[in-house]
């Protein structure tokens, strides 16, 4: 059997290595080629060289979409991986009615992206949304959520907050497969629960902080559809996100070669954060049965 | 010792109050839009918004349909198509592929699964504009080809929740059927398949809710109205109401008939659901 395995696993695999080549090698491929020219879809592409990605570091424009990704992902993502990881804790535990608030916390992330964006940008309007009107009955000052420069950030994060169920049941998983009898000893040795959490729970969950951490940062990475749907990358270019430069430059301006040169470099930022993230976890990531 | 009770009990009530407070938060979102589908349009434009209108008006779930001047049957239509078809490729694609990889040893085995897996933290839009290049060449714009063929071809994140579900299966089942005389081919699809009945059903919802949710890749890719799916056509309505060409009434309306379908798999489905998300990610 083992002789002709071979045989075997390619019958099998195949669709899957054609599927990479085609749809993802070639493109990644292409787009390396695109970005060294200058291309509007409509006449022959003209070889310029680096001429994109010198226009690129010279694009004030480019440099606010990648800081305004950073930022989200400096802000957002431990905010959302906190988060997360509380509610999980709160929920982690045999009470009446507990499925329930966690089937509702978790329904917000299975809304198609542009409902969500409208269910939002409803509840955040300023004269039209609730939230200003909770503000105003409580004696506070309504914000302007969307269209001030200064605050649009700010509002994404709250509203991806919203969203958090996504990393809350792959903690809530990840707790209810930790067995008991680590508490119980932890107990007999008259641990407090502050303890329990920062020696027992917190090591034996960071498998699925290490995940959480990949899936969030791609989700911030591929910030779009707000933008896209609410705020048009606006006010002032504050909400203007890689992907939504990237998209704006390649289909309303037809710079198709310089939208390429800045997919290449998300693809290096993506690679980059993706091994930085798997080779740092060799030194946090505790897998039981001891293999690190 | 009663006190210890008491403390217990007060812990539990805080807990609950807690819990409810943050569920009105994550209510609140759809609150606003089921009352905002439920009023007339001048309740929509009325400062201070109230949360619910004075009498329903179930008529706007009616009127979407045929007072709106738009095709919102065929965007359904072809969002159902266009999902089916994504739901169906990958489940018979990725179930296909982790048999391969679960199941059997050989040379470029290790290269080729860090291969697809990598492709996991690719994203679209680092391929877009390539890919619509060779797409439009291929004549795949403005097509539901350009949204429903690389799904018959693999998806990362899938397969490898297909082959964590199928190292799980016990080898004796495909050894039994060899012994039978029966071919690879025919332990997959007869003996493998029936078992993978869970793990078919959380791929199925998990493709289910991203492909009807999508918008990105069919925003760039279909053009003409009679071709949108419900996504591009909610953002067009959308667009036309922040313009004052629409009503903000009929906007809410469509918004929550797009969401109920994502919802409905899922509650038909959660157990599986859950187990699903979390197969990967735990066991690593």
């Amino acid at each position: 059997m083992e002789k002709k395995s071979t045989k075997y696993l390619y019958m099998f695999i195949w669709p899957g290595i054609l599927g990479f080549l085609v749809f993802q090698l070639a493109p990644i491929i292409y787009a390396f080629v695109l970005s060294l020219y200058k291309f509007n879809g409509f006449t022959p592409p003209q070889y310029i060289g680096l001429e994109n990605y010198i226009n690129m570091f010279k694009d004030k424009g480019y440099w606010q979409a990648l800081g305004n990704t950073l930022y989200m992902l400096v802000f957002q993502l431990p905010l959302n991986l906190v988060v997360a990881l509380l509610m999980a804790v709160l929920l982690n535990r045999k009470l009446k009615g507990i499925g329930l608030f966690r089937t509702i916390y978790y329904i917000p992330t299975l809304l198609p992206q542009v409902a969500a964006s409208i269910i939002i940008m409803t509840l955040l309007s300023n004269n039209y949304g609730l939230l200003n009107r909770a503000l105003v009955l409580m004696g506070l000052k309504p914000v302007d959520w969307l269209f001030d420069p200064k605050v649009v950030k700010f509002s994404l994060i709250l509203v991806g907050l919203w969203s958090v169920g996504r990393g809350m049941v792959i903690y809530l998983a990840n707790l209810q497969g930790i067995s008991p009898e680590y508490y119980e000893a932890a107990d007999i040795d008259g641990a407090r629960s502050i303890q329990k959490f920062f020696r027992i729970t917190l090591p034996l969950i960071t498998p699925s902080i290490l995940y959480n951490m990949i899936i969030e940062a791609t989700f911030i990475f591929q910030l779009f559809t707000p933008s896209h749907i609410i705020t048009k990358g606006g006010p002032e270019g504050a909400s203007t996100f890689y992907v939504y430069k990237l998209y704006t430059d390649g289909f309303r301006h037809s710079k198709l070669g310089y939208a390429s040169a800045q997919a290449v470099i998300l693809f290096f930022i993506m690679i980059f954060f993706t091994l930085l993230s798997m080779k740092s976890s060799q030194s946090w990531v505790y897998y039981e049965g001891g293999t690190r | 010792m009663n006190s210890k009770i008491l403390k217990k009990e007060t812990g539990k009530i805080l807990l609950y109050l807690f819990l409810i407070l943050l569920a009105i938060v994550y209510v609140m979102p759809f609150a606003q839009i089921i009352g905002n589908s439920l009023k007339t349009y001048w309740e929509t434009q009325e400062i201070p918004p109230k949360l619910l209108p004075k009498i329903p008006q179930w008529k706007n779930y009616i009127d979407i349909w045929n007072k709106m001047d738009i095709p919102l049957v065929r965007w359904i239509l072809n969002t159902v198509f266009t999902t089916s078809m994504i739901v169906i490729g990958i489940i018979v694609s990725c179930s296909f592929i982790a048999y391969g990889f679960a199941r059997f040893n050989g040379k470029g085995k290790n290269f080729w699964f860090s291969a697809i897996m990598c492709t996991m933290f690719i994203p679209i839009y680092a391929k877009i504009i390539p890919t619509y290049v060779i797409y439009g060449k291929l004549g795949f714009v403005d097509n539901f080809l350009a949204l429903i063929v690389e799904p018959f071809f693999g998806s990362a994140i899938y397969m490898f929740l297909f082959r964590q579900f199928i190292l799980t299966i016990p080898r004796d089942y495909d050894e039994a059927a060899l012994i039978d005389g029966a071919g690879y081919l025919r332990i997959f699809t007869q003996v493998i398949v029936p078992m993978l009945k869970p793990a078919i059903a959380a791929v199925a919802i998990l493709a289910f809710v991203a492909a009807w949710g999508d918008y990105f890749t069919p925003m760039i890719f279909l053009r003409t109205p009679a071709k949108f799916t419900i996504s591009i056509g909610l953002a067009f309505i959308n667009s036309t109401v922040v313009s004052g060409r629409s009503n903000a009434h009929w906007l809410a309306a469509v918004t929550v008939i797009t969401s109920i379908p994502s919802l409905i798999i899922f509650f038909s489905a959660q157990k599986y659901f859950i187990g699903g998300l979390t197969v990967g990610a735990v066991k690593g």
